[in-house]
């Protein structure tokens, strides 16, 4: 143990000693920082922007004034996504998701307005955040730092030398892996700070939902990642003949695993499972695909619904005209076409999220290459910034939706019983059910991501056997 | 004497050039790197002319759909009008707010090769006098949004990323490897210089590195089948901008070397100027644009709609009489083709679109700013100069989005004007009045202004290159291989 602490200790006076370092981790410290408190001041405005919305359109909804229920339901309601906590650590592809949905009648929309449409291109550019800082220039920082870490040794003469001292070499690369990855994490540790003074500090009006363990599960992800880096720079190191080597190499590893592979996993995911296109999608919903009745002329699957609702509520009620009937029967009826309709969105909805969840896992196995591409799903699904919390959400805004509709069309049925064009009172839409949201539960996350995370648990632990083997096999001549 | 010494000089040239190319033929890595480059390119071009390919077709579909349904409905109302055809055999001909029209945005021939925004901006308008605002570009596209994220594998992101990691990383190191291994002194010990040794590897390696992608940007669009005659002079700009961009990228590698380091040092130096112009400046330079032009909040525009169509809901029924009052030609033509609830709709959403002008003014105004600012500041950015010129080139730039949106509202405001008095009367439209409807035809950006844009972007990366090739000539000067 006392080898160790001495090896982590010369390196970390070797790093201090080279400008170029200091110069580099602070210009590193700096920008975490930055990205951390400009990240965190967003995404506060962002979720105070959404209760805000949420309460003007609650107000909206409430002061439509005396009207038709359905036309309440045409006007419906918008569902705004919610944003969450550790969404300023990792913004994940949040711009590219729409931020609310519109709920109507006899219709289940996408979500709307994605961030990344306004304003200025998003193009290739990245957007800065602490998760981007992690997953692409840390692991360049673990490379610069320890390519030079055994085969600078070997190129000075000094690794016979320790060796000759019994200075085992297994012994030597542990220390200098640990010492890479404590030196990051002391990088780590003003940001960390900062992010649990933020945290602590956040306005207790604002749900925070579980951000403290989405924010641990984070760090864990993140902490096996840097080991796994660090893991792979000291095996590279060992391997190569010279620190010049050593360091093309991990060039070259880095390119390829942060930069090259996860562009070519997320393209070959969608060539492999496209998505449908929108044309499509409208049609088959247009169509009635995946509903009791399916029909190229839907004017004409609605007319027959509505001749059979006619014809089972006269027999039921035992009249022979619609206008004798003990409810409303235009409401009856547009809940029938409500309900006849869901199994079509269901299914289009069901066979896009199908494609969706093809190609994450087709990038997932991709993890196999690139721990990268492991590490991004991970981080944006607990930040809350992945499609999965887009679709959860749609998935709650359509269960409202029906409900919403239901309770409109029922109160129509109800109170406008032989009214025709019934007129409801002002204060029919205090009695309608609001939306409530929960987002996915953290174990519910974590439960989907469980491949990735063995997948980057087994990049920490490879290159580390990897390691101790090279360094069992690997005879120094003196 | 002066001939003899000039034809020295050139057998020398000659000689060293076969030299370095004999060396760079022995070179494994670097054919291998090549070949990295030349598959990539094809990979890339290959996956692009696909995408292109289900858009153009996509494209073509909807030309032809709206041609056939103006065909058809002037074909109706004329048979309408001459006694031909009752209007029971034809019930929604000519009714002003069933017509209606698409409006797409035109892929080039070359779109796939820097793809861009051009899965995320609209490029498909439904225009009519029942569509919303809001509404008229929801029929988008349904991307993942990790692929929008992420973005594709297309040839920008092999020009703009990979390339000038090929040439400045085998470029820095062009002299430091043989100055490592003493092979340099015996070099320059011959009448040639550092500089001049040093310009020529970087040279040879940037050429055959960026030969090799534009053999794979032909292999590709061959495989590809791409038609390009229509866009000839975007390809010869495309191809313009990749070797401007990689001149840059080889001066940056002759910059490295004039420093004299080691080839560790040269190669992390490569590597910390690539990410700093590459990845860190491109993602500073949006942060400032948007911090410097924030847009407002799209939650506050959708409330204040929200807002603004309750007020006017509730007004419905005086705003349809204040209009026939401004309006009293229109009491004669009255007709019940269209239902009062149509009317009505009709004019909310008029009334709704007055009163929410000054916001949608502000976003406007917002996005503009912000654009302005983020084109401001990619002068500063070699990789945002060549990013937005491959962009340009292809037809997938913010500018020509943000045209093809402002044409489609200008087409809806026109369709709307000219459906409006029918709607109101609730009549239906004559052959005539529909054969004067606004006709959706994208109007491309005028030539001058694609040229000047393109020049000066090839200018500035030129500028970039002087300086920083001025900077390494004048230490190379000084290089000394002791």
């Amino acid at each position: 143990m006392g080898v160790i602490l001495t090896i982590i200790r010369r390196e970390f006076t070797d790093w201090w000693r080279d400008g170029r370092l200091r110069w580099l981790a602070g210009g590193c410290i700096l920008l975490l920082l930055s990205v951390a408190l400009l990240g965190w001041q967003s995404t506060i405005a962002v979720v105070d922007a959404r209760s805000a919305a949420i309460e003007q359109e609650t107000e909206n909804f409430l002061n439509q004034g005396a009207k038709n229920p359905h036309a309440a339901a045409h006007f419906g309601q918008y569902a705004f996504r919610p944003t969450l906590l550790p969404a300023a650590i990792d913004p994940g592809v949040d711009a590219w998701m729409g931020k609310m949905v519109w709920l109507e009648a006899h219709r289940r929309n996408l979500a709307e307005f994605r961030p990344a449409e306004d304003g200025a291109s998003h193009g290739q550019a990245v957007t800065l955040s602490v998760s981007w800082v992690l997953q692409y220039v840390v692991p360049l920082l673990l490379v610069i730092m320890g390519f030079a870490a055994v085969a600078g040794e070997r190129d000075r003469g000094t690794l016979a030398l320790l060796v000759a001292q019994g200075l085992r070499l297994q012994t030597l690369a542990l220390g200098k892996g640990l010492a890479m990855s404590a030196a990051i994490f002391m990088l780590l540790i003003p940001v960390v700070a900062v992010v649990i003074a933020l945290y602590a500090l956040t306005p207790t009006a604002i749900d925070t939902h579980d951000a403290g363990t989405r924010l641990a599960w984070m760090s864990l992800g993140y902490l096996l990642y840097i080991v796994g880096f660090s893991g792979v720079v000291v095996c590279i190191s060992m391997l190569s003949r010279s620190a010049r080597t050593a360091l093309f190499a991990l060039l070259i590893f880095w390119v390829s695993v942060v930069v090259l592979i996860p562009r070519l996993a997320t393209d070959s995911a969608a060539a492999r499972h496209p998505l449908p296109a929108a044309s499509d999608f409208w049609a088959a919903i247009k169509r009635g695909e995946g509903a009791d009745v399916v029909s190229e002329i839907p004017e004409e699957r609605a007319a027959r619904l509505r001749e059979s609702v006619a014809a089972e509520l006269l027999a039921r009620h035992g009249v022979g005209r619609i206008e004798d009937l003990p409810v409303n029967f235009t409401a009856v009826y547009l809940q029938r076409l409500e309900e006849a309709d869901a199994p079509a969105f269901d299914h289009a909805y069901g066979k896009l999220w199908a494609a969706q969840e093809n190609q994450r896992v087709s990038r997932s196995i991709f993890g196999v290459l690139s721990p990268t591409i492991s590490l991004r799903e991970i981080s944006m699904a607990l930040a809350g910034t992945d499609p999965f919390a887009l679709w959860h959400f749609g998935q709650a805004a359509e269960a409202h939706r029906r409900i919403l509709v239901a309770s409109l069309n029922g109160a129509q049925a109800r109170d406008g019983a032989g009214r025709g064009f019934y007129v409801a009172p002002a204060n029919t839409w205090q009695q309608m059910p609001r939306f409530v949201y929960e987002p996915p539960l953290v174990t519910a996350v974590i439960s989907r991501h469980a491949v990735d995370f063995i997948l980057l648990i087994l990049w920490a632990l490879i290159p580390m056997l990897a390691a101790w083997l090279i360094a069992r096999r690997t005879r120094i001549a003196a | 004497m002066v001939d003899r010494k000039t034809n020295k000089d050139r057998r020398l040239r000659t000689g060293l050039l076969k030299a370095e190319l004999a060396l760079l033929r022995h070179d494994r890595l670097f054919v291998i790197g090549s070949l990295f480059a030349l598959l990539l390119a094809l990979y890339a071009t290959f996956g692009g002319m696909q995408w292109q390919g289900v858009r153009g077709v996509a494209h073509a579909e909807g030309v032809m759909r709206v041609a056939a349904a103006i065909q058809r409905e002037a074909t109706q109302l004329g048979a309408i009008e001459s006694g031909e055809l009752a209007i029971s055999d034809a019930a929604a001909a000519g009714l002003p707010h069933v017509v209606g029209t698409e409006f797409a945005l035109p892929p080039t021939a070359i779109s796939g090769l820097a793809i861009g925004d051009a899965e995320l901006r609209p490029t498909y308008a439904s225009i009519s006098a029942t569509t919303r605002m809001h509404e008229m570009f929801r029929f988008q596209e349904v991307d993942n949004p990790v692929l929008l994220g992420w973005g594709r594998f297309d040839l920008a992101f092999v020009v703009i990323y990979l390339l000038p990691l090929l040439i400045a990383g085998f470029g820095c190191v062009a002299l430091s490897a043989d100055h490592e291994s003493r092979v340099l002194q015996i070099v320059l010990s011959q009448p040639v210089s550092a500089r001049r040794l040093a310009t020529l590897r970087v040279i040879l390696r940037g050429s055959v590195l960026v030969l090799a992608t534009l053999l794979g940007l032909a292999s590709g669009l061959l495989l590809g089948q791409a038609d390009l005659t229509a866009s000839v002079d975007h390809l010869a700009w495309f191809i313009a901008i990749i070797l401007f961009y990689s001149v840059f990228w080889g001066a940056v590698a002759l910059w490295i070397i004039s420093f004299g380091r080691s080839s560790e040092t040269n190669a992390l130096m490569m590597v910390i100027v690539w990410a700093v112009i590459v990845l860190i400046a491109p993602a500073i330079n949006t942060f400032i644009a948007r911090e410097i032009s924030p847009m407002p909040s799209r939650l506050e525009y959708i409330v204040a709609t929200r807002e603004a169509e309750n007020a006017a809901n509730r007004g419905g029924r005086e705003l349809l009489q204040n209009y026939l009052l401004d309006h009293p030609e229109l009491e004669a033509a009255r007709s019940d083709a269209v239902s009062p609830f149509i009317k009505t709709f009709f004019l909310v959403q008029r009334e709704v679109e007055r009163v929410i002008e000054p916001i949608v003014a502000r976003f406007a105004a917002a996005e503009n700013a912000q654009e302005r600012t983020r084109q401001a500041l990619r002068w500063v950015s070699p990789r945002d100069l060549a990013s937005e010129s491959l962009l340009w080139s292809t037809g997938n730039s913010v500018v020509r989005f943000a045209d093809f949106e402002r044409q489609a509202r200008d087409l809806r405001a026109d369709w709307l004007r000219a459906v409006e008095s029918a709607v109101v009367a609730g009549r239906r439209l004559t052959a005539d009045e529909f054969s004067q409807l606004p006709r959706p035809e994208f109007r491309e950006v005028a030539r001058a202004e694609f040229f000047q844009r393109h020049a000066s972007s090839v200018f500035v990366l030129l500028l970039f290159s002087i300086i920083v090739s001025f900077d390494a000539f004048r230490r190379l000067k000084k290089f000394s291989s002791a």
